[in-house]
C-alpha cells in the first residue's frame, strides 16, 4: 500500500517537472505570415515586394479610405463642386474651416507614404534577397523609385515640404521633421532620373512602368517646378524635351471617342494604367472612377440602381464646365451624358425610352410639359426642388457596364484600366512649359493637335494662349483623370480660379492663399511629439 | 446542507434580537428570559477546536424557541433552560453544535472550522483560505447574491456589488458579452480601443473552475456558487503575467454530502424599452427644419448682417418633395422606435440535483435561459448542463471530473434597424394608403431604409457550443501533504452566419449587394496544473502551509470565414453559399499562445494572531520577444488580528479587528494591451494584384514590431483593515492601495511617414491610488423584521507619472475621439477644446475674429492669443473611467416576506456622447435631406440659450458640446419575495418554497439625455435599446 502512494506520487511529480524539459512549449507557431529573414532565401520575393508597390499605389489611389475617392484631386476647383444646393458649408470643396483634424488629410497624407514605405521595404532587401537576376534587379529598383517620386510629388505639392524617409523603419521612430520643398523636389527628380535609366523602354507585362511612364512624370515634376523660386534654368527646357519623347511614342488615337472606348483601352496613346483584371483576389478595392460625377438618378422616372448607370455618388461639374464646350467639341458628348434611358417600365415609360433629358439650351415649359420624361435645363442644376439636390449630365467617360451597383464605402469592382497618363496630357504638358517660356508659336502648335484631335477646325494662333486657356483645354481633356487641384495650384490660379467658377466656394468666400497648402494632419503632428511643425494658418 | 445553510442564517437573527432587548452594557454577557416551566441555568465555555482558544461571539440558542445568548469575550455563556432542550451553538465560520441538556450545569464545547463555509472562506486561486485568515483584498459575491440579482448573465451579477470593480455594459443586446471590466481603474487604455476609450481586452482573467476563459457569458449565473475578486497584488500574483487586470474566480455549484436535493429555480418576464432621448415627431420636425435652413444662412452670411433670416420666412416647400408635404399636410408623424420594437420575454429554468456519501459527492444539472430582446429579431437561448463528481478511490486517492457544458444561440438581428429608427425623418411613412410597407419611408430617401424591413430580412445568428472540464487526480502521501494534478480543457467552437436581404438598409433592394457571411472559429485551450499542497501545525502556536505549481497553457484559435454575394432569393440565408455568384472575401486565420509558470506559496501562522503569506510566481509567455519571455512575480502580505491580542478583552467596542498589509507584483505580457501572437516580429504578408492582365502575388510587410518589448509590471501596496462593531452588527473593511504600473505597455501612434500607424511599445508609467469601503449593517434585526444593509464605496484615482523617450504626452485616437495619455494626468483623458458656450447675436464681431457666427459652439481660448488652434487650446476634458463609484443593497425581511433592492451608481466619466455626435444633427447642412434629430432647447436667434449650437450652425467646435458627463445612479433591481412558513414546507415533505416578484433596472437616475449612459459612447450601428424587466420567479427544493 505505502509502496504504490509513493509510486504514485513520484509519477506525478515526474509529469510535473520532466515535462517541463520541453523547451520549445513557449516558442511561436507561425502559419500566416513569412518573415523577413526567411523571404530573402527566395528570390521570387523579390518580384512579390515590387508586385506590393503597384498593389498599395494602385489601391491608395483609386480610393482613399473605404467612402473617400480623389476628393483632394478636384473638389474645391474651378471644374468640379460638391453635388448639394448653394447653402451651407464644407471644408474641402468649399474650404470653410479647413484643418488639420479633417480626416482626409491624415488618410492622403498617410497613403503616400504607405506607398514610400514598400518602395523603401524593396530598396533594401534588393541587395539581400539571393539569386535576384541582375536585370530584374535594377529594372524593379527603378520601378520602386518611380513610385516613391510619384507619392513624394503628390506630398509635396499639397503638403509642402515633408519628411523625407528613404530607408524602412523598423524601429518606433517618432520624431520625424519637414525637409524643404526643393530637397524633396531633388529627390523626386533624382528617383525619376534613375527609373529613366533603369526601367524598360517597353515592358513585357502591360501595366509595368516604362521609361516613357517616368519621362512623363518627370516632365510634369519639371514643369512645376519650373514656377518655384528654387526652379533649375532649363526646367520648362527639359519638360518639353521630355514631354517630346513622350509624344513621340504615343501617338493621339484619331478621335476622343476612342481614347474613351472601353473596347479599346489599351490604346498607343496609353502611357501608364492601373490594372484591375475580374479576379476576386486580384482587384483589389476595384476602379472607381465609374461612379463618379454622379447623381441620384434612380429618383426618376423609369430607372432604378443599376449596373449601366452606376451610384449617384456625388460631386458634380461647374456650370463654368459646362458651358466650356464649343459646340464642335466631340469631347463634350463623349464626356457628359445628356440623354438616360429608362431601365425599368414605370410612369408610362418604357425600357429604351428616354427618361430624363438634359438640353444643351434652355427648352420651354410648354415644350418640356409635351414630353412624358424629365428634361432639365441648364439653369437648372444646381436648383432645389426639394426632390433631389442636384442633377446634371453625368458622367459617361469612365462607364464600366456590368460592373455591381455599390456604395461609396464598399469595394467598387470596377474592371476598367484606370488610365494615369496619356499623350494628350503630355501635349498639354509641352504646351504650358512652352507658354511659360513664351515660345507661343509651340504652344500653339501642342494644343492645336490635341483640339483638331477633338474636332475643333478652328487653329489656335500665338496671340490666343495665355494660362487661361491652357487651363480650360486641360480641363476638356483631362477632367477626372488628372489631378486639377494640383494644376491651378502650380500655376497660381487656385484662389482666383475657385471663387470664380466654384460655386459653393464663391458663397461662402473662405478660400486664401493659406491654402495653397493643405493643413499637416494634427494626428501626425501629435504622434511626432510635434516635431513636425504645421503649415502656416491652420 | 440547504437546512443548515438555513440555520446559519437564522443565527444572527436572534443573537440580534436578544441584543435588542438588553441594555447596551450588558449585551455580551447574557440575556434574562421568563418561562413557565421549571428551568436550570447552565453555563460554559466555547473553544476553537483547532486552537483550543475561547470564542467570543458565539450564539447559544434553546432549538426551536426564540431565547439565547452569545458568548462574551472569554468564550462563556451562562443561559437558562429546561432539561431536555437542546442548545444550538453556531458561529459564522464554524460548523454548528447541538446539545441536548440532560443534567449538565456546565459546558465546554468545542466548535470546529467550517472550511466550506460560504461566506466565511476566500478563494484565493489554487485554494483557500478562511477568511479570518486572510492576508490580501479579496471580495466575494455568494450564490445568494447571486440568486437576489437575478441577471441573464454571470458579469452583471456582480456589477455594483464589489468594492473598487467597475462593470460597464457596453451593448444591450441579449446574449451579447459586451463588458467592460475594470478593477481598481485601468492599467491602460489603448488606442485601438473602441466604444469611448474602454476596451474590453483589459478585463480581469476570468478562472472558471479552474480553467482560464475570456468571457463568462456561457455560464448560467445560476450554476455559480460564488465569485471571487482578487484585487490587490499580493493576491492576483499567484496569477503572474495573467494577473494584472485582477482576477475573478468562480466556482460553479458542487455536490455536497448528504441526502439527495434537487432544486428547481425559474424566473419568467418581460422587459420594456425605456429612458429613449427626445427626436422630434412629425409635428415638430418643421420648425426644427426651418431653423436648420436659418442655421445654413447663419453659417454662409459673409455681411454680418443677421437680422434678415428669420424662421418664418422660410419656405419648406423648397426643402421638401411634394410626397413629404402632403404627409405633412395629412398629419404623418412616424415614431420609427415604436415600429421596431416590442416587449421582450424572459424566462430562465435550472434544475440541479446533488448528493453524496463520504466517499463520493456528485452534482448534475441543467438549466435553459431564452432572452427576447425589444427590437424584433433578436433573441438569446442557452442550454446549459453540467456534471461533477469527486471520490475519495482510497484514504490517499481522490479522482474528481467536473464539465459544464453550453449551448446558445443569439439573434442579433438586424444591425441598423436602430440606427435606421433614429435617422429617418418623423414625416415618412412606414406603410402605404393600402397598408402595405413601404419600404422606402419616402420616394426622395434612398439611403435609409424602413427599419421593419431590416428586422425582419436581416438575421445575424451567433451559435456556439462551449465545453469546460477538468479531470483531477490527488495524493495524499503523508499527513498534510498531497498531489495534484489537473487537466482542464476549454473548447469552443463558434459559428456567425449572416445574411443581409434583398430588403434591408445594407442591400435597398439591390441584388448584387445582397450578402450571405459565414465565420468559423475554433478556440481551444487547455491549462493544466500540477499542485502540491503541504500543511504541517509545528506547535500549537506555529502552523505553515506551502504551495507549489507548475502549470502550462496552451491557447490556439482558428478562423474561417467567407463572404458571398448577389443571392437571387431570400430563401437560402446563409446556408446556401453556392446560391450567390460572387465571393466578395474569405480568409482564415491561426493564432497560438502558451504560457508556462513555476509558482510557489508559503503561508505562517502564528498564535491566529499573525498570518504570512509569500507567493513568487517565475512566468514565461511566448507572446513576447525571444529575450523578454520569463520574468518573476513577487509578493508577501501579512495579516494581523489585533482582535485576538490580550489587551482587546477589556475592549467593548470592537467584536473583531485585523489589519493587512500586502505587496505584490504582477505582469502583463500585452495580450490584455492588444498584443497579438507573433506580434514582436516583422512579418511579411500576401496579398495579389493585378499586372499584364494576370494575378500576381505581392509580400508586405504587415507591421511594424518591435523586438524589445518587454513586461507590464505593476506592483502594488494594499493596506487594509477589517472590522465588526457592536457584537458584529455592523461589519466592514478599508482598504487603500497604491499601485504602481510600469513599461505600461501600449499602441503608441506614430507618424504615418513611417509608413505604418504605430507598433506596441513599453511607454512609460502610471500609478492607481484608490480607497475601497465595504460595510454590512444589520439596522434592525428581531424575531419579525430584519433589515441589513450592504454598502460598498470605491474612488480610484489614476495618473501618469512618468512616459519614457523624452516626451510628456502622448496624443492618440480612438474610437469617441482624442485622448491623450499626459504625465500628471489620468491615463487616456479625453482631450480637445473645452466648451464654454454658444456665440451670441451682441458677440457676433468678437466671433468674426475667430471667424466664427453667432450660434455656433464657442470654445475657449485657452492660451489667449485670438484664435483657436490645435496646438494651443486643447486641454484635458475628462475621463471615460468613473471617479467614483457605489453600491447599495438592502434587504428586509418581515416573517415569510423578503423585499430587497439594489443600487449603484458611476460618477465621474466624461465621455462623447454618441447620441449627440449622431442626432446633433444629421445632414443640417442639406436641408433637403435632414434627418431626425435630437429634440432639445438650441440656440435660435429669438432662443439666445448656451444649452446647445444652432442646428445647421454648429461651426467648426461643435464636437466640444458632445463631451458630457455620463454619470449615473441606478436601481439594479428590486424584489418582493414570500417563503413558505416552515412548518408548512415540512408538511409538503419539501426543504424550502419562494415566490417572488422583481423588477430589473426599473430607474436610471442621471442628467445624461442621450441612450443608455453606461454605453454613452458606443457606435449605433448594431446597438441595441436599455430596457427594464419585470419578472416573477420561483425558487423550490427538496
Amino acid at each position: 500500500m505505502k509502496k504504490s502512494i509513493y509510486t504514485s506520487s513520484l509519477t506525478l511529480l515526474l509529469i510535473g517537472t520532466l515535462l517541463t524539459g520541453c523547451e520549445d512549449f513557449l516558442e511561436e507557431t507561425n502559419r500566416q505570415a513569412i518573415s523577413i529573414p526567411s523571404s530573402r532565401e527566395n528570390a521570387e520575393s523579390f518580384n512579390q515586394l515590387l508586385n506590393y508597390i503597384y498593389e498599395i499605389s494602385r489601391d491608395n489611389t483609386t480610393r482613399y479610405a473605404p467612402d473617400m475617392l480623389y476628393v483632394l484631386e478636384d473638389l474645391g476647383t474651378d471644374i468640379v463642386t460638391r453635388s448639394s444646393p448653394l447653402t451651407g458649408t464644407d471644408a474641402i470643396n468649399d474650404y470653410v474651416d479647413m484643418n488639420a483634424s479633417n480626416y482626409v488629410m491624415q488618410v492622403y497624407w498617410a497613403n503616400q507614404y504607405q506607398i514610400i514605405a514598400a518602395a523603401n521595404t524593396l530598396l533594401e532587401n534588393a541587395d539581400l534577397i539571393d539569386g535576384v537576376e541582375e536585370g530584374l534587379k535594377s529594372r524593379g529598383v527603378g520601378e520602386a523609385k518611380f513610385f516613391r517620386a510619384w507619392s513624394y510629388f503628390k506630398l509635396v505639392e499639397n503638403y509642402g515640404g515633408v519628411p523625407i524617409v528613404t530607408d524602412p523603419i523598423t524601429t518606433a521612430k517618432s520624431d520625424f521633421t519637414r525637409a524643404e520643398e526643393q530637397e524633396v523636389y531633388d529627390l523626386i527628380v533624382s528617383d525619376l532620373n534613375d527609373a529613366i535609366n533603369t526601367v524598360d523602354e517597353n515592358p513585357e507585362v502591360y501595366g509595368t512602368v516604362s521609361k516613357d511612364a517616368a519621362r512623363h512624370l518627370l516632365s510634369k515634376v519639371l514643369l512645376t517646378r519650373g514656377y518655384k523660386s528654387f526652379a533649375a534654368p532649363d526646367d520648362y527646357e527639359r519638360a518639353i524635351s521630355l514631354a517630346e519623347t513622350v509624344i513621340a511614342n504615343h501617338p493621339l488615337e484619331p478621335t476622343f471617342a476612342a481614347v474613351v472606348d472601353i473596347e479599346n483601352q489599351r490604346n498607343d496613346e496609353v502611357i501608364f494604367s492601373y490594372l484591375f483584371g475580374s479576379e476576386s483576389s486580384s482587384v483589389g478595392w476595384g476602379n472607381t472612377k465609374h461612379l463618379l460625377y454622379k447623381f441620384e438618378y434612380f429618383n426618376y422616372s423609369g430607372l432604378e440602381r443599376g449596373t449601366l448607370y452606376q451610384n449617384g455618388i456625388g460631386r458634380m461639374p461647374t456650370p463654368y464646365f459646362f458651358n466650356m464646350f464649343d459646340p464642335e467639341d466631340t469631347r463634350n458628348e463623349e464626356t457628359l451624358r445628356y440623354v438616360i434611358y429608362a431601365d425599368v417600365a414605370e410612369d408610362g415609360l418604357e425600357v429604351g425610352d428616354t427618361a430624363i433629358y438634359f438640353p444643351k439650351t434652355a427648352w420651354s415649359q410648354a415644350r418640356i410639359d409635351s414630353k412624358p420624361y424629365t428634361v432639365i435645363n441648364p439653369h437648372e442644376y444646381l436648383v432645389n426642388d426639394g426632390v433631389t439636390n442636384v442633377h446634371f449630365p453625368m458622367f459617361k467617360k469612365f462607364d464600366d457596364p456590368g460592373a455591381p451597383f455599390v456604395y461609396a464605402n464598399e469595394r467598387a469592382l470596377g474592371d476598367r484600366d484606370m488610365i494615369m497618363m496619356r499623350g494628350a496630357e503630355a501635349y498639354l504638358i509641352a504646351a504650358e512649359a512652352a507658354f511659360q517660356k513664351n515660345d507661343l508659336d509651340a504652344a500653339a502648335t501642342y494644343l492645336n493637335t490635341v483640339r483638331s484631335r477633338a474636332g475643333l477646325t478652328t487653329p489656335l494662333t500665338a496671340t490666343d494662349i495665355d494660362i487661361t486657356l491652357i487651363l480650360e483645354e486641360r480641363a476638356r481633356e483631362l477632367i477626372g483623370e488628372v489631378n486639377r487641384w494640383m494644376d491651378l495650384k502650380r500655376t497660381g490660379t487656385l484662389v482666383s480660379r475657385v471663387l470664380e467658377y466654384n460655386p459653393h466656394a464663391a458663397l461662402n468666400n473662405a478660400i486664401t492663399e493659406k491654402n495653397l497648402l493643405r493643413p499637416v494632419p494634427q494626428a501626425e503632428i501629435d504622434a511626432s511629439g510635434k516635431t513636425i511643425s504645421q503649415n502656416p494658418g491652420y | 446542507m440547504r437546512k443548515l445553510l438555513q440555520l446559519r442564517m437564522l443565527r444572527p437573527i436572534f443573537a440580534i434580537l436578544v441584543l435588542l432587548g438588553t441594555e447596551v452594557s450588558q449585551a455580551n454577557t447574557y440575556v434574562k428570559f421568563y418561562s413557565s416551566y421549571e428551568q436550570k441555568s447552565i453555563s460554559g465555555v466555547v473553544y476553537d477546536a483547532d486552537s483550543g482558544e475561547t470564542l467570543p461571539g458565539v450564539t447559544v440558542n434553546i432549538k426551536g424557541s426564540n431565547t439565547g445568548t452569545v458568548t462574551d469575550l472569554d468564550g462563556s455563556f451562562e443561559i437558562k433552560a429546561e432539561s431536555g432542550s437542546i442548545l444550538v451553538f453556531s458561529f459564522v465560520g464554524y460548523v454548528s453544535q447541538e446539545v441536548i441538556i440532560k443534567d449538565q450545569t456546565s459546558l465546554s464545547i468545542n466548535m470546529e472550522t467550517d472550511i466550506a463555509s460560504l461566506e466565511e472562506v476566500a478563494i484565493i486561486g489554487y485554494g483557500k483560505v478562511k477568511r479570518s485568515n486572510l492576508t490580501g483584498s479579496v471580495s466575494t459575491v455568494s450564490s445568494e447574491t447571486l440568486e437576489k440579482t437575478n441577471k441573464i448573465d454571470a458579469v452583471s451579477s456582480i456589477q455594483g456589488q464589489v468594492a473598487g470593480v467597475t462593470v460597464q455594459r457596453t451593448d444591450n443586446k441579449p446574449g451579447s458579452g459586451g463588458f467592460n471590466i475594470r478593477v481598481r481603474g485601468a492599467n491602460t487604455i489603448n488606442s485601438g480601443s473602441g466604444n469611448g476609450g474602454y476596451s474590453p481586452g483589459q478585463n480581469p482573467l476570468f478562472v472558471v473552475d479552474g480553467i482560464f476563459v475570456d468571457d463568462i457569458s456561457f455560464l448560467n449565473p445560476a450554476d455559480i456558487e460564488r465569485m471571487d475578486v482578487l484585487k490587490d497584488a499580493a493576491s492576483a500574483a499567484i496569477y503572474g503575467s495573467r494577473g494584472t487586470n485582477g482576477v475573478v474566480i468562480i466556482q460553479t455549484k458542487k455536490g455536497k454530502e448528504g441526502k439527495m436535493s434537487i432544486r428547481y429555480n425559474n424566473y419568467v418576464g418581460f422587459k420594456e424599452i425605456y429612458n429613449l432621448p427626445p427626436v422630434f415627431d412629425g409635428q415638430s420636425y418643421i420648425p426644427f427644419l426651418r431653423d436648420v435652413v436659418v442655421g445654413n444662412q447663419f453659417a454662409s452670411n459673409k455681411d454680418g448682417n443677421f437680422s434678415q433670416y428669420s424662421a418664418a420666412a422660410v419656405n419648406i416647400e423648397d426643402y421638401l418633395s411634394e410626397e413629404e408635404l402632403q404627409n405633412i399636410a395629412n398629419g404623418v408623424s412616424t415614431d420609427w422606435v415604436d415600429l421596431i420594437t416590442r416587449n421582450g420575454f424572459q424566462q430562465n429554468h435550472t434544475l440541479d440535483l446533488s448528493g453524496g456519501n463520504e466517499n463520493t459527492v456528485y452534482a448534475a444539472g441543467l438549466g435553459y435561459t431564452e432572452d427576447e430582446g425589444t427590437t424584433y429579431g433578436e433573441d438569446f437561448k442557452r442550454y446549459t448542463l453540467k456534471g461533477n463528481i469527486q471520490s475519495d478511490l482510497t484514504d490517499w486517492l481522490t479522482f474528481g471530473y467536473d464539465n459544464y457544458i453550453t449551448l446558445a444561440t443569439t439573434n442579433e438581428g438586424s444591425l441598423e434597424a436602430f440606427r435606421s429608427a433614429y435617422r429617418l425623418k418623423p414625416i415618412g411613412r412606414a406603410y402605404d394608403e393600402n397598408g402595405d410597407l413601404l419600404f422606402l419611408p419616402t420616394q426622395k430617401e434612398t439611403q435609409v431604409s424602413n427599419p421593419i424591413f431590416d428586422t425582419k430580412n436581416w438575421k445575424l445568428e451567433n451559435k456556439y457550443i462551449n465545453f469546460i472540464g477538468n479531470i483531477s487526480l490527488s495524493i495524499k502521501p503523508l499527513k498534510g501533504l498531497s498531489i495534484t494534478t489537473k487537466f482542464a480543457p476549454n473548447v469552443k467552437y463558434t459559428r456567425l452566419g449572416e445574411y443581409r436581404g434583398l430588403y434591408t438598409k445594407s442591400a435597398i433592394g439591390n441584388q448584387s449587394s445582397t450578402r450571405a457571411q459565414v465565420d468559423n472559429f475554433l478556440d481551444y485551450s487547455y491549462t493544466w496544473d500540477n499542485i502540491i499542497d503541504y500543511n504541517k501545525d509545528i506547535d500549537s502556536d506555529n502552523s505553515i502551509a506551502a504551495t507549489f505549481i507548475y502549470s502550462r497553457f496552451l491557447q490556439e484559435n482558428e478562423s474561417y470565414n467567407i463572404q458571398i454575394r448577389n443571392f437571387s432569393s431570400d430563401n437560402f440565408l446563409f446556408y446556401n453559399l453556392g446560391a450567390g455568384s460572387n465571393i466578395n472575401s474569405y480568409g482564415s486565420g491561426f493564432s497560438k499562445q502558451t504560457l508556462e509558470s513555476y509558482t510557489a506559496r508559503v503561508n505562517y501562522n502564528l498564535m491566529d494572531r499573525y498570518i504570512l503569506t509569500l507567493t513568487g510566481r517565475y512566468d514565461g509567455a511566448s507572446v513576447l520577444s525571444e529575450d523578454n519571455k520569463w520574468a518573476f512575480f513577487p509578493s508577501a502580505s501579512l495579516a494581523y488580528r489585533v482582535i485576538r491580542e490580550n489587551f482587546m478583552n477589556s475592549q467593548k467596542v470592537f467584536s473583531d479587528l485585523k489589519l493587512r498589509l500586502s505587496y505584490g507584483q504582477t505582469g502583463n505580457n500585452g495580450i490584455g494591451g492588444g498584443l497579438n501572437p507573433l506580434g514582436t516580429l516583422s512579418l511579411l504578408n500576401s496579398s495579389y494584384t493585378n499586372l499584364g492582365d494576370a494575378s500576381v502575388p505581392t509580400l508586405f510587410v504587415s507591421g511594424l514590431a518591435n523586438q524589445d518589448l518587454s513586461w507590464e509590471r505593476t506592483s502594488e501596496v494594499n493596506v487594509g483593515v477589517d472590522f465588526g462593531f457592536l457584537n458584529n452588527r455592523l461589519t466592514g473593511s478599508v482598504d487603500i492601495y497604491n499601485r504602481n504600473i510600469r513599461d505600461i505597455i501600449f499602441f503608441r501612434p506614430l507618424p504615418t511617414a513611417t509608413g505604418f500607424s504605430g507598433t506596441f511599445d513599453n511607454i512609460g508609467e502610471s500609478r492607481n491610488r484608490g480607497i475601497e469601503i465595504g460595510l454590512n449593517a444589520k439596522i434592525i434585526d428581531n424575531d419579525n423584521f430584519k433589515w441589513n444593509t450592504n454598502i460598498n464605496f470605491a474612488s480610484n484615482r489614476n495618473e501618469i507619472v512618468n512616459l519614457y523617450n523624452n516626451s510628456n504626452e502622448i496624443i492618440f485616437g480612438a474610437q469617441g475621439g482624442t485622448f491623450i495619455h499626459r504625465v500628471g494626468e489620468p491615463t487616456g483623458s479625453l482631450y480637445g477644446y473645452k466648451y464654454d458656450g454658444i456665440w451670441q447675436l451682441d458677440q457676433a464681431e468678437e466671433a468674426a475674429t475667430y471667424g466664427q457666427k453667432p450660434g455656433q459652439v464657442r470654445v475657449v481660448d485657452i492660451n489667449g492669443d485670438g484664435q483657436i488652434t490645435e496646438q494651443g487650446d486643447r486641454t484635458v476634458l475628462g475621463n471615460p473611467l468613473p471617479k467614483w463609484t457605489g453600491g447599495f443593497t438592502s434587504t428586509m425581511n418581515y416573517k415569510d416576506f423578503d423585499f430587497s433592492f439594489f443600487v449603484y451608481t458611476s460618477q465621474g466619466v466624461t465621455i462623447s456622447s454618441n447620441f449627440h455626435n449622431a442626432r446633433a444633427f444629421s445632414y443640417d447642412g442639406e436641408p433637403a435631406r435632414l434627418w431626425n434629430g435630437y429634440d432639445t432647447n438650441y440656440w435660435t436667434p429669438d432662443n439666445p440659450t448656451n444649452n446647445w449650437f444652432q442646428p445647421g450652425n454648429g461651426g467648426p467646435y461643435q464636437q466640444a458640446i458632445k463631451n458630457m458627463d455620463v454619470s449615473f445612479v441606478k436601481v439594479g433591481f428590486m424584489t418582493l419575495g414570500y417563503s413558505l412558513p416552515t412548518s408548512t414546507t415540512e408538511k409538503l415533505g419539501i426543504k424550502r418554497l419562494r415566490l417572488y416578484t422583481t423588477v430589473q433596472n426599473p430607474f436610471t437616475f442621471t442628467d445624461y439625455d442621450g441612450w443608455d449612459p453606461e454605453n454613452a459612447g458606443r457606435n449605433t450601428y448594431g446597438a441595441a435599446f436599455m430596457s427594464r424587466t419585470y419578472m416573477a420567479g420561483l425558487n423550490f427544493s427538496f
